[in-house]
């Protein structure tokens, strides 16, 4: 595989693609403070993705004209706090001016820049009303990163960092030639990141490996041609950390149990492995026909190869330390005292007995490795096939992009932004047998079918293509798809100055096709699996309206409007990919009205906004997939019809207290929530039947990001010395809500009037600090400073999570019965803690 | 050129430590369990075959308890030594296992899965019986825990610290009783493997199946050459041959024998144990 890539990394190189963009408009960001670059520029684990929180990564945002955005996602990025609790998708990001979020998901995975922090500081950043000249930003804002050698800081610059976060070690060094007399310029970045599996960490076993690079090369042609060549990735294996119920952090005696872990032979073995490696060639084309008309052309390639493998069983029991039949509370009720029939003293015995044994010793409470192999080879003894075993789920994409943006200076005060873009996609998901753990094989046949048909039925097999196959390891099974999208957008933006105001006006529209290609005949859709799905297409679009008045003194005020159609991504656009074609029923462009209202004071001492923001976004689609305990079968669940709101108040004031002391204070309070019931149409995995429900979400609110927040810091510098002492608090952070036990079915059968209120995580307190100084030396300068979090070592606040999609009821499908569960999934959501105390060591040379 | 050589020293040793460490197959202790570092990693290692009784002689001292279909506490150190007959391989046997000694034979009820995965058929175990709960569920000599004034499941982590594996399985350990008509059938095979010999499933018309999903957890079949007192009793939600169609004409039927009062039930426990006769 990794050869494969080499290959196709070398072929890119070579390639002579043409792109652009317009690199003098770009905020540089001033590389003299060093403090501010090791804080500012060092992506926290939550904004890379990696810290697997529910794919809640924070939002990387930035702004030079609003002291609260500018701030924020520095600030409680620990907490994950997204921006308006938007989904990430809403988020663009650009490299050179090409668009680079994921096609089928809609988001951009910071991890493929993650360690490239030396090359990713120069950033053109957006709000969602503010006009730029790469693109009409989404409503959680844009960023263009120019990643042209020419824009990376000339000289050496080495860095070494000790931290007990993602990873314990950093080892960063970046190379920036300026531009020669030739006209060239050339850049260089690499960087490795370790962490051990037993290391010192806020993550119990998550390891860490990383070795990310960027070469760049630019050649000023002349003065109207400029062309440069960017390659990087950041191929990165690591563990992951599983969220955890509060039982289980209980019994672990700590926020930070993970129970991913597992042992082995007396070694610390992690069940969920990531392979993430999607080297990434942008070649861009500037172009300057004269001072008030350019051109900048980017294209991009991208092959992005992304892997996971997890812990499965097979006609057994799950391997999972923490499932909830190996919880004493599903022994013994511990939630209701009125509750005779399990809470006898024969239940109290089983609740102690497991309570000792998950005390008694760590093995107790980890996966058991040794005990899976042996169940495999015992099994096997017997004729039988793997129990447990463990897949790898693949998800590779080839994505090639064609961006062109022009920007026109129509006269003093006005100017034309025009570009296009285009990009077409193939992702392939499918899935291998990457260990078998001692077994000795496996059938590629549909556990949740076998038992409801006869052994020798079609509809039993996954691939009917290759019946029964036995799988070895390496082995594709299960399911195996491509999924393609081809996208194409206009656009445009003007802007006016007159007087005091300034307006301007962006729109764009969009072309959207999708389709799947099965490369398996699934036995549950013999005629609609195999081979290409019809194709669906989207025509989107919409347009956007701002302005700033100048009142004078320092005051002014923004307002702005939008609205926009998107086409629904593919990710949640088919209603089983991994058994059929199928689209989802009722698939339709979701819509987005937005607007905000801003007060700004720009003084010598004192900056701040003020934001007040409402947007409603109507017809979005969800795609999930849980076990129904009703149905005894896995379900495919597909969510249309959604209309939600966002709306809050934003404020942020930096003051200057003295020359040497600054104080800085941000705050929200913001509303994300469902205002309307969804529909709900599932596929069960066990008979390929779909059913229609209605999931009850109104009032849900958006997860895994804090709905309150504030923060209040100061910041002192004397003579090289750079300190900040900053308190954060945030609030109302919900986890994502579990559909079925808000179907309006589920909701019947318990005779309940309306549908359980969402579960809210605990907020809470942080106090963050940094110090730093910084050495002119003879030659170059060296740098050191420490950055600490949550200094108080607060482990309690919640950071997110998700209920459980289980029910707390047995339902009896002949006679309607239903018998209440002794462990209550609705108690035991799973959770994410946020990490204790933790920091960072940073000492950076530059010569 | 000491700062390159300390960067190339640092890279290089980054790119050695990196790599996800390469798990062997299968653990070396297990190719070789006569030769396990700490013993077997299920059960508990510690139990030493001291004060063992048949499985006749335990259903015995239990015998009242087990036709009033109650349940009692175990309070005499005693164990047995068996073999495993049966288990939920396939789910024919489900939250259970059967053992069996040359006396006789019984089930054990665990609330656990994949019991197949440390107790494979023709495996020898200790079963350390001190603490344990005998009883009959509908007169059915089982091992567990109470439950509704009867006998049921057992915590999975109780009969953990209560058994040892002894052996590995060993071919020919375990051998079904031949039955050739209702009348050899009687409670001293209860628990134990029997091959009823020649039959036909009731019903059998290349279409109708073991147990189909009708609501009901477990479905009853027949056998044409039994009475209605006798029958297969299959899971329709579990079983992994639920779905399968009952095979036309005679054949070699393996079951364990078990009862709930006066009729007689016959679980199969995989398919295999369905052998067909040839016309």
């Amino acid at each position: 595989m990794y050869k494969k890539v080499l290959i196709l990394s070398a072929a890119l190189c070579a390639t002579p693609l043409l792109k652009a963009q317009e690199a003098d408009t770009l905020i540089k960001n001033d590389d003299s403070n060093p403090s501010l670059d090791e804080s500012s520029f060092t992506f926290t684990e939550s904004q890379l993705g990696e810290d697997d929180n529910d794919g809640k990564t924070s939002t990387v945002l930035s702004s030079a004209s609003n002291v609260f955005t500018a701030n924020v996602s520095m600030k409680l990025g620990a907490s994950g706090y997204r921006f308006r609790a938007y989904d990430n998708k809403y988020n663009e990001v650009y490299i050179n001016g090409v668009l680079v979020n994921d096609p089928e998901r809609g988001y951009f995975r910071f991890s493929q820049i993650g360690g490239l922090n030396n090359i990713s500081r120069n950033s053109d950043n957006a709000l969602p009303f503010e006009e730029n000249v790469y693109c009409m930003p989404g409503i959680a804002g844009s960023v263009n990163y120019d990643f042209r050698a020419s824009q990376v800081p000339q000289g050496n610059k080495l860095t070494l960092s000790l931290a007990n976060r993602t990873y314990t070690g950093r080892l960063m060094y970046s190379y920036g030639s300026g531009v020669n007399p030739s006209g060239w310029s050339f850049a260089g970045n690499i960087t490795a990141r370790y962490a051990s599996i037993n290391g010192f960490r806020n993550v119990e076993g998550a390891f860490y490996n990383s070795l990310s690079y960027y070469f760049g090369a630019e050649k000023i042609i002349n003065s109207s041609h400029t062309l440069s060549l960017s390659t990087f990735a950041n191929p990165t294996m690591r563990g992951s950390r599983g969220a955890s119920t509060d039982e289980a952090y209980f019994l672990a005696g700590s926020n930070s149990y993970n129970p991913y872990l597992g042992y082995y032979n007396g070694e610390v073995r992690n069940s969920r492995v990531v392979r993430d490696f999607a080297p990434t060639t942008v070649l861009t084309w500037d172009f300057a026909a004269n001072d008030n008309l350019k051109i900048t052309t980017s294209a991009l390639l991208v092959y992005s190869m992304y892997s996971n493998t997890k812990l499965a069983y097979n006609n057994s029991t799950n391997p999972a330390p923490d499932y909830y039949k190996n919880l004493p509370s599903s022994f013994y009720d511990v939630y209701d005292a009125n509750n005779t029939e399990n809470r006898r003293d024969v239940d109290l015995q089983n609740w102690n007995y497991v309570y000792d044994y998950w005390t008694s010793s760590v093995n107790s409470r980890y996966i058991n490795f040794d005990k899976l192999y042996f169940a495999n080879v015992s099994a096997s003894k017997n004729g039988g096939e793997a129990l447990y075993y463990m897949p790898q789920i693949h998800t590779e994409r080839i994505s090639a992009g064609l961006s062109s943006a022009l920007r026109y200076n129509l006269g003093a005060n006005s100017r034309l932004n025009l570009g296009i873009s285009a990009s077409r996609n193939k992702v392939n998901h499918y899935q291998t047998v990457y260990d078998m753990l001692g077994a000795k094989y496996l059938h590629n046949t549909n556990s949740y079918a076998v038992g409801s048909y006869d052994s020798g039925d079609y509809r039993v097999q996954y691939d009917m293509l290759h019946p029964d196959k036995l799988l070895q390891e390496g082995d594709v099974f299960g399911y195996d798809y491509n999924i393609f999208v081809d996208k194409a957008d206009l656009w445009s933006s003007y802007s006016l100055d007159a007087g005091g105001l300034h307006a301007y006006v962006s729109g764009k529209i969009g072309y959207t096709d999708m389709f799947r290609e099965g490369k398996m005949q699934n036995g549950f859709a013999p005629n609609n699996s195999y081979g290409p799905s019809k194709k669906a297409y989207f025509l989107d679009g919409g347009g956007k309206i701002g302005s700033t008045l100048n009142l004078g003194m320092g005051h002014a005020i923004d307002l702005g409007f939008g609205y926009q159609a998107d086409a629904p991504d593919a990710g949640s656009a088919f209603s089983a990919p991994e058994i059929n074609n199928n689209f989802v029923v009722g698939l339709d462009c979701e819509k987005i009205l937005s607007g905000q209202l801003s007060y700004a004071y720009s003084g010598s001492m004192v900056k701040a906004t003020l934001t007040g923001y409402y947007n409603k976004i109507t017809d979005a689609t969800k795609w999930t997939c849980f076990y129904s305990d009703d149905d005894h079968s896995f379900t495919y669940v597909s969510m249309t019809g959604i209309e939600k709101e966002y709306y809050g108040v934003e404020f942020g004031v930096s003051l200057k207290l003295t020359s040497k002391l600054e104080l800085l204070a941000l705050g929200a309070v913001s509303e994300a929530k469902y205002t309307s019931d969804c529909n709900a149409s599932y596929m069960l995995s066990n008979s390929a039947a779909y059913k229609n429900d209605v999931v009850l979400s109104k009032g849900m609110r958006e997860d895994g990001t804090p709905l309150t927040l504030a923060s209040l810091g100061f910041t002192y510098n004397l003579k090289g010395w750079y300190l900040e002492l900053t308190g954060n608090y945030f609030d109302r952070i919900y986890l994502s809500f579990s559909p079925v036990s808000r179907y309006a079915a589920t909701l019947k059968k318990q005779e309940l009037a309306e549908a359980p209120a969402q579960t809210e995580g605990k907020g809470g307190f942080m106090l963050d600090c940094s110090i730093g100084k910084n050495f002119r030396l003879k030659k170059g300068s060296l740098y050191a400073g420490l950055m600490l979090t949550n200094i108080l070592n607060n482990c309690n606040i919640c950071t997110g999570g998700y209920e459980q999609s289980r029910t707390d009821y047995s339902y009896n499908t002949s006679t309607d019965a239903v018998t209440d569960k002794v462990y209550k999934f609705s108690a035991n959501p799973k959770k994410y803690y946020a990490w204790g105390i933790n920091g960072m060591f940073n000492i950076v040379y530059r010569f | 050129m000491k700062l390159k050589n300390l960067i190339l020293f640092l890279a290089v040793s980054f790119l050695v430590s990196c790599g996800e460490k390469d798990w062997d197959d299968v653990p070396g202790y297990f190719r070789n369990p006569n030769d396990l570092p700490y013993g077997y990693p299920f059960g508990n290692n510690t139990l030493v075959d001291e004060n063992v009784i048949s499985i006749a002689d335990l259903k015995n001292r239990y015998s009242t308890v087990i036709s009033s279909s109650q349940s009692a506490l175990i309070e005499d150190d005693i164990k047995i030594k068996a073999v495993v007959s049966a288990n939920d391989s396939e789910s024919g046997l489900s939250n259970a296992v059967a053992l069996e000694d040359e006396t006789g034979g019984i089930l054990v009820s665990i609330s656990d899965n994949g019991i197949c995965g440390y107790l494979p058929v023709a495996a020898e175990i200790l079963v350390d019986l001190k603490g344990l709960y005998i009883g009959g569920y509908g007169e059915m000599p089982q091992i567990g825990a109470p439950y509704n004034n009867t006998i049921g499941r057992m915590n999975k982590y109780v009969w953990q610290d209560h058994f040892r594996i002894l052996s590995d399985p060993e071919e020919g350990r375990v051998v079904p009783k031949i039955i050739n008509s209702e009348s050899e059938i009687s409670d001293e095979y209860l628990g134990t493997l029997i091959t009823l010999k020649n039959v036909s499933f009731h019903g059998a018309d290349g279409k109708a199946v073991f147990a189909p999903d009708q609501g009901s957890s477990y479905v009853e079949r027949y056998l044409n050459e039994y009475p209605t007192n006798y029958v297969i009793r299959t899971s329709a939600y579990y079983a992994k041959y639920a779905n399968d169609i009952m095979p036309e004409g005679s054949v070699d039927l393996t079951v364990v024998l078990t009862r709930y009062r006066d009729t007689w039930q016959f679980l199969i426990p995989t398919r295999a144990c369905i052998k067909l006769l040839e016309d």
